[in-house]
């Protein structure tokens, strides 16, 4: 399902998609980090994802970032995995107008 | 500015239309949407990302209301509070901004001194309505407490004049505004940044920090600050200025 996020501050649309574009990054940058180990690193991207995420009007980001961080914590790789998908096929599915 | 974190950056204001607010921030995201939001609002934002940078920063520039994240990469945001309480005896109102939710987490920040506590994630419409509260609450937010406890100074709000001794001084509106800050703030120390952005707004490219000290003095003459009234105006070196009530010029 396709999600929509609108706005008419054009300077809001550059923040968000910027914003998008730094989750798509952090979708392989954890997937490297969940390769090397490194769930400190998952964490803290989890616990700014959550953060930030619905201060955007992303919830579900917000939520997916809880759970990394919930996941990381617990230092569960398969979990943690299993939310990157998720956050990978959410930011697929969001477009901005 | 996108990554707002990253960069001390001054933005151009119109002067004295908002707050001058310092945002300690490491999150870049965070960072550049609350700034937005501010802004937005015509508050004036610099934006830190770490403890220390910040803490250093008010050696020479003063804010009206600093915003700390909890979590920082160097220092904690509440270890921030304490020492701007404790050690630089600095009590601007301050919002400590976490994802920590548990009462405890609220009593620590509030016990270190924080005049407020938002959870994440933020909200735009109550970080507003909590600026504007601990705005209100601030000693210079409550006019008039500020009005009435001026002696021998008389500050007419309505009329924007100022008498001492029961006889008006003449005064420019730049002056009146001036003096007026000053009374507002008192007994804090004010960077000539802050003075200058809140009382000429830094667009004005005529105006510089030596137009700040000229008024300074004019003022210091006009409203005979010494002995005669109980008020000081004392410079700080490589900072700015201070207005320092009887009580506090008198040490008591």
């Amino acid at each position: 399902m396709v999600q929509r996020m609108e706005t008419t501050d054009p300077f809001a649309k550059r923040l968000i998609a910027h914003y998008l574009g730094r989750r798509a990054s952090d979708v392989e940058a954890l997937r490297d980090a969940l390769g090397a180990g490194e769930f400190d690193a998952i964490r803290v991207t989890g616990h700014n994802m959550f953060g930030s995420g619905e201060a955007y009007g992303l919830k579900r980001i917000s939520e997916i970032g809880r759970d990394i961080e919930a996941a990381a914590e617990q230092r569960d790789g398969t979990t943690v995995a299993a939310h990157i998908d998720a956050l990978e096929a959410y930011l697929r599915e969001l477009t901005i107008s | 500015m996108i990554d707002g974190a990253d960069t001390r950056v001054v933005t151009i204001v119109r002067g004295g239309t908002g707050l001058r607010i310092a945002l300690l921030e490491d999150d870049p995201d965070q960072a550049a949407l609350v700034r937005l939001w501010l802004e937005q609002a015509d508050h004036q934002v610099t934006t830190f990302a770490e403890g220390e940078a910040f803490l250093k920063s008010l050696r020479r520039d003063s804010f009206d209301v600093y915003l700390v994240d909890w979590l920082l990469p160097d220092i904690s945001g509440v270890d921030v509070v304490k020492q701007l309480r404790t050690e630089l005896r600095d009590f601007t109102p301050t919002l400590v901004v976490t994802v920590k939710r548990e009462e405890r987490h609220i009593v620590q920040a509030l016990d270190a001194g924080a005049d407020d506590y938002l959870a994440k994630p933020l909200r735009q419409g109550e970080l507003m309505a909590r600026l504007n509260a601990v705005r209100r609450r601030a000693p210079g937010g409550r006019i008039a407490e500020v009005v009435a406890d001026a002696a021998p100074f008389e500050i007419d709000i309505e009329r924007s004049r100022i008498a001492l001794f029961g006889e008006p001084l003449t005064l420019t509106d730049r002056e009146y505004e001036l003096a007026l800050f000053f009374f507002r703030h008192r007994d804090q120390a004010l960077s000539r940044s802050h003075i200058l952005t809140t009382i000429w707004g830094i667009d004005n490219d005529a105006v510089t920090t030596r137009t700040v000290d000229t008024h300074v003095s004019r003022l210091r003459r006009k409203l005979r600050f010494g002995d005669e009234t109980g008020w000081a105006l004392s410079a700080i070196y490589q900072h700015g200025y201070r207005l320092e009530s009887p009580d506090a010029a008198s040490g008591s």
